[in-house]
């Protein structure tokens, strides 16, 4: 059993508060979504929970399981079992996605890490994600479209095995047999190993895969109102505006 | 494979096919090393300069017409002052790929596109420690030329870089390609300039240029980071990358250069 528990945070960039003593915890085998219009501070929660440089916590914690992780370097948390799938998967050219996944592997299992099983368990996951395997020698998401990014995270995502996993915005630039896969294959390991999900998205249809325990409503930094999957119908019928025009209220009630 | 070794002495070791004629000489007024090669026919060669003192090199590639050749050419230790000019006729298919870790260098290559439709891809990597100069000059003499240049170079303990890159296209040659891609990633607070200059007097042509002087990114850095990879071997992974991507080598040259680098980040 796991346990992410974003404290209290507040997070400011240029003198404007992006998250303003946001609030979160999240178990294993428990299933997040947090939706809310761009700029609200989705994206700067998902980075400031792996520990980015760029954000800086002004006040409150982040904490896996009982350990505070405000001052773990990304890494440190990485191997801790917190893993971010990107928005915008980043193309680094020279770096192969072999030797990048290699080193990953090899940073977390240390003396563990044998070479066989990594070209073994990478090769079974490419199958199973319905990658080219030749990927594995190109840069990483060189020449990658959009879809092949985030299904790119997603081989990441199963060759690490995270604890906690955060996917910012997965479902963008997939077509629809890309979202498929990845809504299925993010459930699929879900299924396998009960981690702690985050999603964080715009659209219902990523959730006709994933099915979610507890939504949020997030906006101006904080989370405005949570539920459950019925939330989101309201989200698509009424949209965010709905919330916008009620927000004071929908805080005090919640 | 053929190759060849050379040192202060001149060439220490050659193995060498009937593709490719060479003459070496020492010249006794100015004691510059001359090296001249003829390449006939395809072939891969192979130069490694293990240079322990200081050294004034002038080397002539010469690449008859037709013929595709690879060159890779790595320099090590000393401090060297090198000319290679290589003379290229037509429809030939050449790569010139070079990799430096020498403590000082001074280099003034100079190509020439002599024959039509001929093509040369030339891949410079280094790491550099000191005030280097790299000039390059590439001479488009004859129509339906193309040239990709790609100049990459890390510079460590007090390496200042400079990349003087010239592309010259005269009046009536057309139907060129020319493209270059300069960078420079720093390790130091020294300065480090590129100067590429597109020297164009023609209208039909196809040119593009780009100039980075810069750290890595941060971003690229917090990717690698997130998957648990810690920071140190994380610039090390940029830094394979950034000198390895593009070359197309053995992998005994590869492994060479792995092990230059791994020398430097451990």
């Amino acid at each position: 059993m796991h346990t992410l528990k974003v404290d209290n945070i507040t997070v400011e960039v240029e003198n404007k508060k992006i998250l303003d003593q946001f609030s979160l915890t999240i178990n294993s085998g428990e299933i997040h979504v947090i939706m809310g219009p761009n700029g609200t501070g989705k994206s700067t929660l998902s980075k400031v929970i792996m520990g980015d440089n760029s954000y800086k916590l002004q006040s409150g914690n982040i904490y896996f399981d009982d350990q505070n992780i405000n001052e773990l370097t990304t890494d440190a948390r990485a191997r801790l079992g917190i893993f971010l799938g990107m928005q915008m998967p980043l193309e680094i050219e020279g770096v192969t996605n072999a030797d990048f996944m290699r080193a990953a592997l090899h940073a977390k299992e240390g003396d563990n890490f044998k070479l066989y099983n990594f070209i073994k368990k990478m090769n079974q996951n490419i199958e199973l994600l319905k990658m080219d395997k030749e990927m594995l020698h190109r840069s990483i998401n060189k020449g990658f479209s959009g879809g092949e990014r985030k299904k790119n995270e997603i081989l990441q995502m199963y060759m690490l095995e995270p604890k906690v996993i955060i996917l910012d915005e997965i479902d963008s630039g997939l077509d629809v047999d890309s979202l498929k896969i990845v809504g299925d294959k993010v459930m699929n390991f879900y299924n396998q190993q009960k981690p702690s999900i985050l999603l964080i998205t715009h659209y219902q249809r990523l959730l006709d895969y994933i099915k979610p325990d507890y939504v949020h409503i997030m906006m101006n930094g904080k989370i405005i109102k949570s539920g459950d999957a019925s939330l989101v119908q309201i989200i698509e019928h009424n949209g965010y505006d709905f919330f916008k025009n009620n927000s004071e209220n929908i805080i005090k009630e919640s | 494979m053929n190759k060849i070794i050379i040192g202060n002495e001149g060439i220490i070791k050659q193995t060498i096919d009937e593709n490719i004629k060479i003459i070496y000489k020492i010249d006794d007024f100015s004691l510059i090393n001359s090296l001249e090669i003829n390449f006939i026919n395809n072939a891969d060669l192979d130069i490694i300069y293990q240079i322990d003192n200081n050294i004034k090199l002038k080397v002539i590639n010469n690449f008859s017409n037709n013929v595709s050749i690879n060159i890779f050419e790595k320099y090590t230790d000393g401090t060297i002052k090198i000319n290679n000019i290589y003379n290229i006729n037509s429809n030939a298919n050449i790569n010139i790929q070079k990799f430096y870790d020498v403590q000082l260098i001074n280099q003034a290559d100079i190509i020439n596109i002599n024959g039509e439709k001929s093509k040369v891809n030339y891949i410079l990597k280094s790491i550099s420690k000191n005030k280097d100069n790299y000039n390059l000059i590439v001479n488009h003499n004859a129509c339906y030329t193309e040239s990709n240049i790609i100049n990459h170079a890390i510079n460590i303990k007090d390496g200042e870089i400079i990349f003087n890159v010239d592309g010259i296209i005269p009046k009536r040659i057309i139907g060129c390609s020319l493209n270059q891609n300069n960078r420079i990633v720093t390790f130091n607070d020294k300065k480090c300039q590129i100067n590429p200059n597109l020297l164009i007097d023609t209208n039909d042509v196809i040119a593009n240029h780009s100039a980075f002087v810069g750290r890595f990114n941060d971003n690229d850095l917090f990717y690698l980071q997130s998957r648990g990879i810690e920071y140190n071997e994380a610039i090390k992974l940029l830094v394979t990358g950034f000198l390895i991507s593009n070359l197309n080598i053995t992998e005994a040259n590869k492994n060479e250069i792995i092990q230059i680098i791994n020398k430097y980040w451990r």
